[in-house]
């Protein structure tokens, strides 16, 4: 049977090399980490079967940071400079940043946040420092939805453990 | 409520999916991913004077068109910028937000460097002749009417970095390195290095210590970070030019 294509390369595909790399780079190290906290420590041994999401996830937070977060700061702009002037173009070099471009981008953003609200993936997921936060917030999301599916409480429930002492870094 | 812990084939398809959708429109536009960064903090910045109650006036339009400067070429006359305007004791007090304005040194009339974003007075852009070896304009403001600025790099960052933004304060600002600044009557964001990236413990250690010498802001993780760092309840947390000197 063919391998099957990992979720990054996926998403990289097609990107700048250098925006790729940095995306890839960065997906492969944490990734690396991620598996040995899992595979060493107590704290993280819950998502030992969860490598799959482990992967999405990950994967989805470096491209979100990247790539989204840029995309919606352009989309931003473009709606400071709207409210301000009579302009209907931002104009970079030869390039120009049109009400149709705009909305290209804006589209891409919904899209992809009606996609996260769809799996209950809060945007504060995908903020952390270190892999062992992003790991900590898995689990957070995962006994989140655990508790949300047998019908209980929510919001108390969805928020960061504390108390981990043995931790090498 | 759909689970990706239950579901992770669909979320899987759901995600391939997107991906496949917006491919073309996310790869036209990741070429200019630096821009949007840059575009993204100059936002930040307006923001920034929008919170701090001033009425802000987009000037220098092209054709009905925002001409944002990428880079350090042209002359500024041919660009747009931001006003900032605000009443103070019954005088208008107006600021130019600029980017990639040539900027004056404090130490040599005859030097210049490009911060990525500048406040100016108002009206203050000089452009001359004579800077060339041929008769090609050059435009800038002197340091006199200069008030701060931002350095904006989409990168993880490194010591390397944080120490060649305190020389750019040194050749614009002397007065930050010596300790020296006066109290400002308005509000304007210190010079402040806006960096993409997440940091380590060394930058973050070399953060503190330029910080706690200097008049500066270090801005790390501007991905995450953007909007929270310069929201109304966390604006405060930044260095401003109206407070009292460090030393």
């Amino acid at each position: 049977m063919a391998k099957e294509t990992p979720f990054i390369n996926i998403l990289t595909y097609s990107l700048p090399y250098e925006l790729s790399n940095q995306i890839y780079s960065e997906y492969q190290n944490r990734y690396k980490e991620a598996k040995y906290l899992i595979e060493n420590y107590k704290t993280y041994k819950t998502l030992e079967k969860n490598l799959k999401q482990l992967e999405l996830l990950l994967s989805l937070s470096i491209f979100h940071r990247r790539v989204i977060t840029n995309l919606d700061g352009a989309v931003k702009f473009y709606g400071t400079v709207i409210r301000h002037s009579e302009a209907d173009t931002i104009k970079m070099g030869s390039y120009d940043f049109t009400l149709d471009e705009k909305n290209k981008i804006l589209a891409v953003i919904i899209n992809y946040n009606e996609l996260l609200k769809k799996f209950s993936i809060t945007p504060d997921i995908m903020e952390y420092n270190e892999t062992r936060e992003f790991l900590k917030n898995i689990i957070n999301l995962k006994s989140y939805l655990n508790v949300n599916r047998k019908g209980g409480k929510t919001e108390d429930n969805f928020k960061t453990q504390e108390g981990e002492d043995d931790l090498p870094f | 409520m759909t689970s990706l812990f239950k579901d992770i084939k669909e979320f899987e398809e759901e995600l391939i999916l997107f991906s496949n959708k917006f491919k073309l429109t996310i790869v036209s536009h990741s070429k200019r991913i630096s821009d949007y960064f840059e575009i993204s903090c100059f936002n930040h910045l307006v923001k920034f004077y929008e919170l701090n109650g001033y009425t802000l006036i987009v000037e220098n339009l092209q054709n009905n068109q925002y001409r944002y400067k990428c880079t350090t070429m042209g002359i500024q006359s041919n660009f747009s910028n931001f006003v900032a305007q605000k009443k103070v004791k019954d005088k208008l007090e107006e600021f130019e937000i600029q980017h990639n304005l040539a900027v004056q040194s404090s130490h040599d009339k005859e030097l210049f460097t490009t911060p990525d974003i500048s406040i100016i007075n108002k009206g203050t852009v000089v452009v001359v002749d004579d800077y060339y070896e041929t008769k090609r304009k050059f435009s800038y403001v002197k340091n006199s009417d200069f008030i701060t600025f931002c350095e904006v790099k989409n990168f993880t960052p490194f010591p390397e970095l944080l120490f060649n933004f305190i020389g750019v304060v040194n050749e614009l600002q002397k007065d930050i390195i010596n300790n020296k600044t006066k109290k400002s009557q308005l509000t304007h964001l210190s010079p402040s290095l806006m960096i993409s990236g997440k940091p380590n413990k060394q930058t973050l250690r070399i953060k503190k210590s330029l910080e706690n010498r200097y008049r500066v802001n270090i801005i790390y993780d501007l991905f995450y970070s953007g909007t929270q760092t310069f929201s109304k309840s966390r604006f405060k947390n930044l260095k401003t030019t109206d407070e009292k000197t460090i030393a």
